[in-house]
């Protein structure tokens, strides 16, 4: 299956669960936005939202600006 | 005695607000804040970078400041409603700088657009601070449309020019009476923050002037000073401006006196 993750063509596993993809990755989880083809998906609902193919996936936090 | 600096409701004794971005390290942010004494400062949001880990910046800022996301990357009205509505799922408040700029080379704010995504934002409750291009009718409008201050930029984003839209800016304060002015961008030293408080702004915001400074906390503490002291100047009404000399000692009693 193919996502794409920050702009980035990616191939993973079919049926992944967004909580189970974010899980895996080597990020800090707390202070994240998740959006999926334009729509926030909200943090109670990563367990039960299934990644599809060609997904559009961002993953979004703070840094520092003016 | 001066009133009290309130934006939606909320009361803020600094009237001093601190840009995060371009610090040399994470530590050093931290230190600047707290030697600032601000109560607001504005941060961006971003794509994580996947592959780097990196520690979020919300660690470093301590819990009792305000977050003001800024929408900064939206090009129209549509891109700083959805980094609006990103903001405020992250879970730290609704305070948002709405900056709209689709032009790359003065980085100038886009009124019209931001006229349109604050009529939006302000109705789905956000709390609205507009960074603009000093203009009246642009002032109006966003104040029509439910802005909570409105924030004209004093000259070019990390330009450090200072108070290049000064008479324009005066008419905003003249003008506006509804919500805070506050003086956005360009401010490069502490002269430039007294100036806009001198001027009657209702505070000021600087980044890049104290980030990018050798010592950016005892840089920032001198902002907050400046800030204090243009304040005062302003509420004492200081002396009317001359093309003439008038002179300070008596003019009498000369040693010369026949």
């Amino acid at each position: 299956m193919k996502l794409i993750i920050n702009g980035k063509i990616l191939t993973y596993p079919a049926s992944l669960s967004l909580q189970s993809y974010l899980e895996q990755q080597n990020i800090d989880l707390e202070a994240i936005v998740v959006e999926i083809n334009e729509k926030i998906i909200k943090r109670i609902d990563w367990p039960r939202v299934n990644l599809n193919e060609f997904d559009v996936v961002e993953l979004i936090s703070f840094v520092g600006g003016g | 005695m001066d009133k009290p600096f309130i934006i939606a409701g909320k009361e803020l004794k600094s009237r001093f607000l601190l840009g995060t971005g371009k610090f040399g390290s994470k530590e050093i942010l931290r230190d600047t804040i707290i030697q600032s004494g601000t109560e607001a400062v504005t941060v961006a949001l971003r794509r994580i970078d996947l592959n780097l880990n990196e520690e979020n910046i919300l660690f470093y800022i301590p819990k009792d400041i305000i977050l003001l996301t800024n929408t900064s990357g939206a090009r129209n009205a549509k891109e700083a409603i959805r980094i609006a509505r990103l903001a405020r799922e992250a879970g730290y408040g609704n305070w948002i700088k709405i900056e709209v700029i689709n032009d790359c080379k003065y980085l100038l704010p886009d009124n019209a657009e931001t006229i349109k995504a604050t009529e939006v934002l302000a109705g789905e409750g956000f709390i609205i601070l507009p960074y603009m291009h000093p203009d009246l009718y642009a002032a109006r409008a966003l104040v029509k449309a439910g802005a909570a201050a409105v924030m004209p930029l004093g000259s070019l984003i990390g330009s450090n020019l200072g108070l290049e839209m000064k008479m324009m800016i005066k008419i905003l304060i003249n003008e506006i009476d509804e919500v805070p002015i506050i003086v956005d961008a360009g401010i490069g030293v502490p002269v430039h923050a007294a100036q806009a408080m001198e001027l009657g702004a209702d505070a000021i915001l600087v980044n890049t002037a104290v980030a990018t400074a050798a010592d950016p906390a005892k840089t920032a503490k001198a902002f907050a000073e400046a800030v204090i002291s243009g304040r005062a100047a302003y509420l004492s009404k200081t002396a009317n401006q001359s093309f003439m000399a008038s002179a300070s000692s008596p003019l009498t009693g000369y040693l010369h006196d026949q």
